[in-house]
């Protein structure tokens, strides 16, 4: 009895401080309006949404290293929308996670048919598929110079209220609720039956499969749905730099976003934002260094393999399940 | 008695091995079928046609009179015959009580969108779960380890804790791949009772095992496999008497007492 309630004591302070957190990043952009820090943020929001909406498919036991490549999908498809079909950008952002998520469903039929490391093996040339197509059509695409002066995105609010996203704090806040709702959903997707199946489709998937759970249905979920975030963070990137090319969606992009996984923590969507927080700004503060930029990040992936095979959130939790013990029996005597 | 589970000509071929051949064999609701046979005579892998973990190279599986051949071992357990693994039994790294929550999502499951909503229909749900959950517990005398990690529970905790997963989609029909294998006397009979006593609520089970006296006593019927071949079909009574099972498991020059 006890127990219960000062276990939701706890919940709620955790609640607070996320809450805190979200409030203060919402003002971040007023309190300091230095591009160059707005920059590395908008950028480490642009990972989150792709290393969580990968982690989404990893959970249920597939790696795929085709997330860079939806990226893409999505990048291209509102670039088109936009440019040539004039698209106002609000449809052109869901347009372009939709693109991708069909294009998952349709490849996801086939590809998640495969086990183990030849799932791994044809989404990685699928990914490069994806790429060469973009390289190799210049009539649409812009072939390997891909696509110069995307307009930065114009909504209108209400008729007579257009807002254009052109400087970096404007972009800050697209990018910040894209990604808020991003891992809302997410969020809820794992505390929902659905992420409980997940768990059980990627631990013992026989197991699963003979307690009537319909495991490829459950992969062919997280596949579309987290190819549907990397579409939207496509177009998100896309927009921001307004400039694509195959090069920014290549197999590396996927790589960074594994290892974000694994120096993280794959056990929830936390892992992977921790894992966004500290790499991504790595390169940034290190620009003499840009060429060891891979020798960088697989330093960090061994050494955290060797010393913290469960990621970040491995000694971060036990610091946590500690606070919490403490804070539990404090309460008791009290 | 009605037949609810009725195979035919079923035949499984790897490479130059007949695995099961030709085997034809009914299940009548509400009894214990007992599977036996020498190693390698091909009892596990009937279990496997039967359950589609790979589909048979001839032959057809009747359940309730319908043919269930190719499909998928999702919708053959949701239809209500399920098995359980003579190895993974378990979600390992889960704890008990999160076990038997797990067995019991793919039945419950009310969709995609309903579930991403937690609409009224799904938290009423979980707690029906949550329940049952804790019934079940009770009821394989499992509560104690409610918090343990599967994987830390003793071996005999675990199979029944399999038994127990096995149970929570409400079969009809459940399947158990040698559920006492390596089991201590105590332990065994903290099984053969949990099965006796689930299949006194009306429940069919099909249990494929070694241990010839667990088999004997427990089974209405046993049927008999040598080479993937059927070789008997009867009452224990007379199992024990059939020559060509004493052949199989004694070899031929064996004097018959």
């Amino acid at each position: 009895m006890l127990m219960n309630k000062t276990s939701i004591g706890f919940s709620k302070i955790q609640t607070l401080a996320v809450w805190m957190l979200v409030v203060f990043l919402f003002f971040l952009p007023v309190l300091s309006s230095d591009e160059f820090y707005l920059n590395i943020v908008i950028s480490i929001y642009l990972q989150i949404i792709l290393a969580v909406s990968l982690n989404l498919i990893i959970k249920t036991g597939k790696l795929s290293f085709a997330h860079a490549a939806f990226m893409g999908i999505g990048g291209y498809t509102s670039a088109m929308l936009v440019m040539r079909l004039k698209l106002p950008f609000v449809l052109c952002l869901p347009l372009s996670g939709v693109m991708a998520a069909a294009i998952a469903y349709v490849v996801g039929r086939v590809l998640l048919k495969l086990e183990g490391v030849y799932f791994v093996l044809v989404t990685f040339a699928f990914g490069e598929v994806v790429r060469l197509f973009f390289v190799n059509l210049v009539v649409p695409f812009g072939g390997p110079t891909g696509i110069t002066n995307i307009p930065a995105p114009v909504i209108t609010f209400f008729p007579g209220y257009t807002m254009t996203f052109l400087s970096k704090a404007s972009y800050y806040y697209l990018v910040f609720i894209v990604m808020l709702m991003t891992l809302l959903i997410i969020r809820r997707i794992y505390r929902s039956a659905i992420g409980k199946i997940m768990d059980c489709t990627r631990e013992t998937e026989h197991l699963a499969e003979f307690t009537a759970i319909d495991t490829f249905q459950c992969k062919m979920f997280a596949f579309v749905v987290g190819s549907f975030f990397a579409g939207l963070a496509g177009s998100l990137y896309a927009h921001y730099y307004r400039y694509i090319s195959p090069e920014s969606f290549t197999f590396w992009e996927t790589v960074n976003l594994v290892i974000i996984n694994v120096v993280g923590g794959m056990g929830g969507i936390l892992g992977p934002i921790l894992g966004a927080i500290f790499l991504v700004p790595l390169p940034e503060f290190l620009r003499g260094f840009v060429e060891y930029q891979r020798v960088l990040y697989g330093l960090v992936l061994i050494l955290t393999l060797c010393f913290m095979p469960a990621g970040m959130l491995g000694p971060l939790g036990r610091i946590a399940s500690r606070l919490k013990s403490k804070y539990m029996t404090k309460e008791g005597i009290e | 008695m009605t037949v609810v589970l009725q195979t035919e000509g079923l035949s499984k071929r790897f490479g130059g091995l007949m695995a099961v051949n030709n085997v034809a064999f009914s299940v009548q609701r509400g009894e214990i079928l007992g599977i036996i046979g020498p190693n390698g005579a091909g009892k596990t892998t009937l279990l496997n046609l039967i359950s589609n973990r790979y589909p048979p190279n001839t032959g057809t599986i009747l359940y309730n009179g319908k043919s269930i051949v190719g499909y998928p071992p999702n919708r053959i357990a949701k239809m209500g015959l399920v098995r359980t693994y003579q190895s993974t039994v378990s979600y390992s790294g889960a704890t008990v009580w999160e076990n038997m929550i797990r067995a019991q999502l793919g039945y419950s499951f009310l969709g995609l969108w309903s579930e991403f909503l937690m609409t009224k229909a799904v938290r009423e749900k979980s707690r029906i779960q949550n329940e049952k959950a804790g019934s079940l517990l009770r009821f394989f005398g499992l509560d104690a380890f409610k918090d343990s990690e599967a994987r830390s529970l003793p071996y005999g905790y675990q199979k029944l804790l399999g038994l127990a997963i096995g149970f929570a989609g409400d079969p009809q029909i459940l399947m158990l791949d040698e559920p006492a294998a390596g089991l201590n006397l105590d332990e065994r009979t903290r099984l053969t009772n949990a099965i006796r006593t689930i299949n006194g609520k009306g429940l069919t089970v099909i249990l494929v095992e070694h241990d010839m006296k667990l088999v004997m006593g427990l089974c209405h019927r046993v049927l008999v496999l040598n080479y993937g071949q059927k070789i008997a079909m009867d009452v224990p009574a007379n199992i024990q008497r059939d020559e060509e099972v004493i052949k199989a498991y004694l070899g031929v020059d064996h004097e018959l007492a």
